[in-house]
């Protein structure tokens, strides 16, 4: 098996406007190739595109626009793990000698049809997944303590460090009052305590060991990968406390990577709602059970923390544009650990990870990069 | 109702053609009991008003989300039995409710 590095990235402003899916997808990629040692479109062998938008042919249609003729191209949708899940797809062809070169697009618009997982007839008419969010949340509020204003700091948090992003959809600072007092959604989940969709895209190549120097000076290597499948309905969700996808498929990356969670300098976490970040310090193994609240509380997340999570302000703070956030989590951990993160840069990183998850936590992936 | 295996007896929800314990194919609609236990619940804003929710498991391990009848939230608690009082569709999402026994 070939290693595979991340050699290059691109990301667009998370916004909301009129451009097309293709108009993002294609700026991602223009300012990956602009920040390029090198690359010319002959190299692109692979084109992966990572949407749950419904429309069709996107990733020739991509390909087509920015000019290459890729051996392997298609689309992989995963709901809101689209993007990672098309990381770990990218990193096979690779890994495997299929190819050398592969270009990872995640794009989306706001109104998204994966807004709402529609198969699912369990989840009734509570469709919208603060639903499930806030049930994960009382039950974890009940087992362990966890505090509403705990869950708050996470959205605190998670606004400052996008105020260091300017590629963050929201540029607010916002106070724990403004999180606790926000509009209720479903108890104790509030509007602060929510991600919110929007445009983006973002972009990513990834090389093998091989042809890596050709492309960076810097290339990042991926360590590791997980995935973990347990369901699509809520039904079979057995344990409201805990994500049980996160848990195996960081089991299996840490696995491949040889590291423990112990070793791990900074993580982009999948915070679809506060308590989501809550519950990824324990199932990611940062602190035992139970003690996510308290992580939080302590400050031990931010990026001065004992661990950096979501620098780049995950998902709360950057907005959730479903098929990019998987590949933009990815180039934040890439510009962290290349230190290119300026005012976000976490010191001393040498290792980090990307959680990525879908439909509460009925499926996650998990890349580690680094060392 | 939902789905049975003829040929493993499994049964399946949500509804489906296709067996997931034997991959039969062989499947027909079974009555289930509308007697269940409250797994957890809170209360949403999000619909027409506000609605009393919660996770409720059933025989069989089937487990859903239904609108819970109730004076007032703090009248339920965790693990209290629960019955159904109607199902449906509603503006084309299925739609359920329950009372607390």
């Amino acid at each position: 098996m070939q290693r595979v590095a991340v050699a290059g990235y691109g990301l667009t402003k998370f916004r909301k406007n009129n451009d097309s899916l293709y108009t993002l997808a294609c700026e991602s990629a223009r300012d990956l190739f602009q920040n390029s040692k090198n690359l010319v479109q002959d190299d692109v062998e692979t084109v992966l595109v990572s949407t749950c938008d419904n429309a069709q042919y996107t990733s020739s249609i991509i390909s087509e626009m920015l000019g290459l003729k890729p051996k392997i191209s298609h689309r992989i949708e995963n709901m809101c793990n689209s993007g990672g899940s098309a990381i770990i797809s990218a990193y096979s062809f690779i890994a495997s000698g299929l190819c050398d070169v592969a270009l990872v697009v995640g794009v989306e618009k706001a109104d998204s049809p994966a807004a709402r997982l529609e198969w699912d007839i369990s989840r009734g008419s509570f469709k919208h997944p603060a639903h499930w969010a806030a049930m994960f949340a009382k039950s974890h509020m009940n087992a362990y303590g966890t505090t509403e204003e705990q869950m708050a700091m996470v959205s605190v948090k998670n606004h400052d460090n996008a105020l260091m992003n300017p590629t963050a959809y929201f540029q607010n600072k916002i106070t724990l009052d403004d999180v606790l007092y926000s509009k209720p959604v479903v108890e104790p989940v509030k509007l602060y305590d929510c991600s919110a969709p929007c445009d983006g895209a973002a972009s990513l190549l990834l090389v093998s060991e091989e042809r890596a120097r050709e492309f960076s000076d810097q290339p990042v290597w991926i360590t590791g990968i997980g995935q973990r499948t347990v369901s699509a309905s809520l039904s079979k969700v057995s344990d409201l406390t805990r994500m049980e996808s996160t848990i195996l498929a960081a089991r299996d990356a840490y696995a491949a990577a040889k590291i423990g969670p112990d070793v791990v300098d900074v993580a982009e976490v999948h915070d679809a709602f506060t308590i989501c970040e809550i519950l990824s310090y324990e199932d990611l193994g940062f602190v035992k059970k139970g003690e996510g609240g308290m992580f939080a509380q302590e400050s031990q997340s931010r990026i001065d923390g004992k661990i950096a999570v979501n620098p780049r302000g995950g998902l709360i703070g950057t907005g959730h544009p479903i098929g990019a956030t998987g590949v933009a989590q990815a180039v934040e951990i890439v510009t962290q650990l290349r230190n290119e993160a300026g005012r976000r840069q976490v010191k001393d990183c040498k290792i980090g990870l990307t959680h990525n998850l879908s439909a509460a936590a009925t499926s996650t992936t998990i890349i580690t990069m680094g060392a | 109702m939902s789905s049975k295996c003829s040929s493993c007896e499994h049964v399946i929800w949500p509804p489906s053609n296709v067996c997931p314990q034997c991959l039969s194919n062989k499947i027909e609609w079974v009555d289930i009991d509308g007697k269940g236990k409250l797994i957890e619940f809170s209360e949403s804003f999000l619909l027409e008003q506000p609605s009393v929710f919660g996770l409720i498991e059933l025989d069989h391990k089937i487990r859903l989300i239904a609108k819970i009848q109730c004076d007032n939230v703090s009248q339920l608690k965790k693990g209290i039995p629960v019955k159904l009082v109607r199902c449906g569709m509603r503006n084309s999402d299925p739609y359920y409710e329950f009372q607390p026994i």
